[in-house]
This record gives structure tokens, sequence and C-alpha cells, in this order.
């Protein structure tokens, strides 16, 4: 379970002060699928890298499973991410020089999986995804649906009890988006996966179970 | 862990190249100038172990062709107790050959004397050592012999005078094996000195050990004469050589130096160019210190490279300087090697220090945000 109390980010901007996150509170238990949506620079990337403790807010709290995020160090931010959350990023973020499956591999690199056992895996996350024969490819030899499939099975390699995915469809054209959507809503129904999207797309938020809007930072109904 | 360092190393070939190269041409330099330096050393201990036996005796303040000292001198110092043997050489150089180049030295020796005197230290290469009643005949240094090719029976030209070769001697000792021998009466002759001239006196003592003492007593009583016993002219000698050993050190060390900021700069550049990428590493779980391991492995596999074809180029410089000067002693020993490795690798891992740092304390989401 995810809870956002009271939840402020401010960017100073020499005078200006921004307020990219102006007091959210919100709550997502597990196994739900929820899409955040809101005009741009609403704070809907802010709010989804608070959540996933890639980021420290200016004020509030999140408690993530019951950990208090604002009163922990670093190390139990980043096993947090290490353990419990994956990204999905619009912009894919895959290592150009590396090929898909070594992707894939990318978050177990620190963690001491076994070799053979972490290759397993990602062979077979990337044949979930549909990429079977394309695991040896680099970045630039693949579509962007393709590069999406694999960052989504980057995403799953450490069995994340949460996806937190920002514009997963925004670089994809319309029918690879619904392929990734319906990946999406497998995984959350089959393996009871936690899933946050945000998302500009209606029809995507429609097939969520339910949607944030985030409005200047604020949550609006 | 290691692919991916790699692969980042792999990445820009020729800006890891040129790294590359800045940080073998300075362990090339250590290598080289290092090993150079301590052949210059062993070479120099070698001549002065050599030049003359145990002790040299020369005209007080003056030095080899400039010394004057008579038969009369020698016969004195072969009475003092504790002295052996005594063998005198009068010195030419044919300057007009040009400063210790081959062919410039000659010594004029006593013939029946020096057999005795330098059986022990000789080789007898070709033919025969010169006799008294050979005037005109010569024996040549092998290592002289070598680079003019001469052969036993073979005529050659010394200051406008003509010698027949009658043998090749070595004394396994550059300086000493780049001359000619001949009689010392013709050396006299050829130098225009009357005919009881010496430049330099050879002493061996009767008992190993006493050399120091026994020049002692060599300076005490006989006037205007220096006595130096090898082994204080060696330490002398080693510690000037010492002192050029360490210069070299330092200012090959420096040479590296600028090739380890090298590494710091690409480092510095390649972390800002995967900024994004760093970004991601920590959004998936890498620590700080996962990070800054990456970084400093990368710097430790540059550094360790650069040490390797640092030492493969010194080696191919120092065999061109072998083949150039003949004798050269010149030599890379694993030590140095190892010493070399062990610099370039910490210079490595020193340059990746500060990117390390850097890329290890990028905040996560800025990073992700940068194109
Ligand atoms: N590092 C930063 N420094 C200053 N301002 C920032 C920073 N990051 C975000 N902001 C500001 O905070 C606000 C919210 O940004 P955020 O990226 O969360 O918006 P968003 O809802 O994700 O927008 P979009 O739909 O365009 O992605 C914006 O006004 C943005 O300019
Ligand atoms: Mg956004």
């Amino acid at each position: 379970m995810i809870e956002a109390i009271n939840l402020k980010k401010y960017y100073k901007m020499g005078p200006v002060v921004v307020k990219a996150l102006n007091g959210v509170n919100m709550r997502v238990e597990n196994g739900e699928f929820v899409s955040i949506m809101g005009p741009s620079g609403s704070g809907k990337s802010t709010l989804l890298n608070l959540l996933g403790a890639l980021d420290k807010p200016s004020s509030g709290t999140v408690f993530f499973d019951g950990i208090d995020l604002s009163r922990v160090d670093e190390a139990v931010l980043y096993r947090l991410r290490r353990k419990k959350v994956g990204f999905v990023f619009q912009s894919f973020n895959l290592i150009p020089t590396l090929s898909a499956i070594e992707n894939v591999l990318i978050p177990l690199v620190p963690t001491g999986t076994p070799k053979m056992r972490g290759y397993r895996k990602a062979k077979e996350l990337l044949e979930t995804v549909g990429l079977e024969k394309r695991m040896l490819h680099k970045p630039s030899e693949m579509s962007g649906g393709e590069q999406q499939r694999v960052a989504m099975a980057r995403a799953l390699v450490n069995d994340p009890s949460i996806i937190l995915a920002d514009e997963p469809t925004g670089n994809v054209d319309s029918r690879t988006g619904k392929e990734i959507m319906s990946l999406l809503s497998d995984l959350n129904q089959r393996m009871g996966t936690t899933l946050i999207v945000v998302t500009h797309d209606p029809e995507i938020g429609k097939a969520t179970q339910r949607t944030i809007q985030l409005k200047d930072g604020k949550i609006v109904d | 862990m290691l692919e991916i360092v790699v692969n980042n190393v792999m990445r820009r070939k020729a800006r890891t190249i040129l790294t590359l190269l800045g940080i073998s041409l300075g362990v090339a330099a250590i290598v080289t100038l290092v090993s150079l330096s301590v052949g210059l050393k062993s070479n120099a201990m070698d001549i002065m172990g050599k030049v003359a036996g145990d002790i040299t005796v020369m005209e007080e303040g003056q030095m080899f062709t400039m010394s004057n000292l008579t038969e009369d001198v020698m016969g004195q110092i072969q009475n003092i107790s504790g002295v052996q043997m005594v063998a005198p050489t009068v010195m030419l150089m044919d300057m007009s050959r040009g400063f210790n180049t081959v062919g410039t030295d000659a010594r004029g020796v006593d013939p029946g004397l020096e057999e005795r005197f330098s059986s022990s230290s000789w080789d007898i290469i070709e033919g025969r050592p010169i006799r008294s009643s050979d005037s005109s005949n010569t024996m040549a240094g092998v290592v002289l012999a070598d680079q003019l090719d001469l052969r036993v029976g073979e005529t050659i030209e010394y200051m406008g005078e003509e010698f027949r070769v009658v043998g090749i001697i070595s004394f396994g000792n550059t300086l000493l094996d780049q001359a000619y021998y001949i009689n010392i009466d013709t050396a006299r002759r050829i130098a225009n000195r009357p005919s009881d001239y010496i430049n330099m006196i050879r002493v061996k003592v009767s008992t190993p050990g006493t050399e120091e003492e026994v020049a002692k007593r060599i300076n005490l009583t006989v006037p205007g004469v220096e006595a130096r016993s090898s082994e204080v002219m060696s330490e002398q000698v080693g510690d000037f050589l010492d002192i050029i050993g360490k210069v070299t050190w330092a200012i090959s060390a420096l040479a590296a130096i600028v090739g380890g900021v090298g590494i710091a700069n690409t480092m510095l550049m390649s972390v800002i160019e995967r900024t994004k990428e760093i970004g991601l590493l920590k959004a998936v779980g890498w620590s700080n210190a996962d990070v800054m391991k990456t970084v400093l492995l990368e710097g430790l596999i540059l550094g360790f490279l650069g040490g390797i074809i640092g030492v493969g180029l010194g080696y191919g410089a120092l065999v061109v300087v072998r083949n150039e000067v003949p004798g050269f002693a010149g030599e890379i020993t694993v030590l140095l090697i190892a010493e070399a490795m062990i610099f370039a690798i910490s210079l490595g891992v020193v340059g990746g220090l500060y990117p390390a740092y850097r890329a290890a304390n990028l905040n996560p989401v800025v990073a992700l945000k940068t194109e």
C-alpha cells in the first residue's frame, strides 16, 4: 500500500518558487490499477517519482508498505527501489550499447543474483513481452514499441510489488500503445502487481480502475 | 558489472585510445628512463671496478690523459707493503674521431706486465695478446672489433700510424672493450712523451679487502699522486647515479601524471555523457556505491591497459637503445614493471575518483531529465 500525506514539492527558481506539488493526499491499495491524469506541468511526474522513492519531498511524506520515506536514509530508499519498485519511462531509457537482454539484467547487476538465474529470468520476461527474437538486438535496432517492451521487462526483472509508469505510451503509436497497456493490465490481473500509470490519453484513463486528476500540484475531483 | 564497465570503456574507441596513449607514454617514459639509468649505473660500476684493478693512481688533481707520472713513481708504489702488482697505462684519445665513439681510445700497456696483471680479467676471443716486441701490433676490444668488423690479421690506422690486429679481447666492460691496446712505448712515441711517461698506474693488492688501506698508504708515502680504491670511486659515482635515478623517476612520473589527468578528463566527459543512464541505474536500485564502483573500475581498466601498453613501448624503446649502444646494460626488471603497473593503475583509480564521486551523487530525477 502506498499513501501520500500532504505531499509538497517546491522548486526554487531564483526568486520564484514553483509549487510542483502542493499538498497531495492519496492512497493506492495493493493490486490496484490507477491512472494519474492532468495537464502538462500539473505535477504528475513529480508525484510518481516521490511515490517510487526516487525523489524527496519538500514536506509531507509517503508511506510505502508502512515505511515513512521521510524518516529513512538513502540506503533504505535504493533498496526499496531495488526490491519493490519497477519504473517505466516515456523515453524508455535503455542503454544504447547493451543488447535487449543485457538491458533487462541491469537492475540485477548489484544484487549478486547468480548469472544463470538472472539470464533465465530475463529471457522469460522477454518472451512474455513477445521479444524472444530480439534478445541480442541493440535498442537502435528496435522499434519504439519493442524498446518500450524491453523497458517493461526490465521493470519486472526484480519482481516488483508496484510498477510506476510515466506516460509509457507517449512515444509509440496508438496500436503499440494498446499492446503495452494490455500487457500492463494483464500483469495486474494475473500477478496482482500494483500499477500506477501517468497518461494524457483518456482512453487509457478509462481502462484503469480509478483515475486521479491533478491540477496545479493538487488533486481535483 | 565488469561487462558493463568494459562496454563503457569500449564505447568511444578513439577517445579511449587517445587516453591510453597519454598514460602509456608516461609509463613508457618511466620504464625506459629508469632502466636506462639503472643500466648507466651498472655500466659505470663495472667500469669503476675493472678499469684499473683494485686501486688507480693518477697525478694529484689530474685525470686520465692530463695525469703525468713516471716509471720511478711506479717503482715506489710497487715497494709499498700490501701491493702485489702494478701496471702502467698511457691513454691516447684520437679526438679527430669524436669523443667517446668507437675507435677513439687507445691504451698503451706494457705487454709482459699486462698479461700477468689482466689475465684473470680478460678473455682472448681471437688471436693472441701483444708482446714486448710488437711495436706496431694491437689488440682490439671486442666491442670495437664488432663495430668495425675487425678480424685478426687486418691492418688499422690510428693517429697516423698503421697497426696490425693480432688479437681480440674482451673485458666484459663496454669502455674497456671499445679501446685498442698497443705497446706502451709506441703510445709514448705517438703522444710525444719521454720513455718513462705514464698516465695511470693500476695497483693490485695482496689481500682482498685492504684496497682502501693500501690506497691511503700510497697517498701518504708517495708525494704528488692520488690513489683511489675502485670501491670508493664506485661509491661516489654510485651516489651520483642514484641522484640521476631519482630525478629520472620524478621526471617520468610527472609525464605519467599528465597521462593520469587525461584519464580524469576522459572519465569526467564520459560520466557527463552518461548522466541520463546513471540516473536510470539509480532509479532501478543501484546504490551510490554501485555507481561509484563501476566508474572506478573503468579508471582501473584504463590505467591497467595504459600500463601494459606503456611497458611494451618502454621495452621497445630500450631495445632500440641497446641496439644503438653496444654493450649497454640497461634492463627492464620485473620490479620495474610491477612498479610501473601499480603506478599506472593507481593513476587510473585516482583519476577516476572525482568523476566517480560526481556520478554517484547525481540526483536521479534530474539526471533522467537531461538529454
Ligand atoms: N527540477 C526542476 N526544477 C524546477 N522546476 C521543476 C523541476 N522539475 C519539475 N519542475 C516543475 O514542476 C512542475 C511539475 O512538473 P512535472 O514534471 O511533475 O509535470 P508533469 O505533470 O509531469 O508534466 P508533463 O505532462 O509535461 O510531463 C512543472 O511546472 C515543472 O516545470
Ligand atoms: Mg511528466
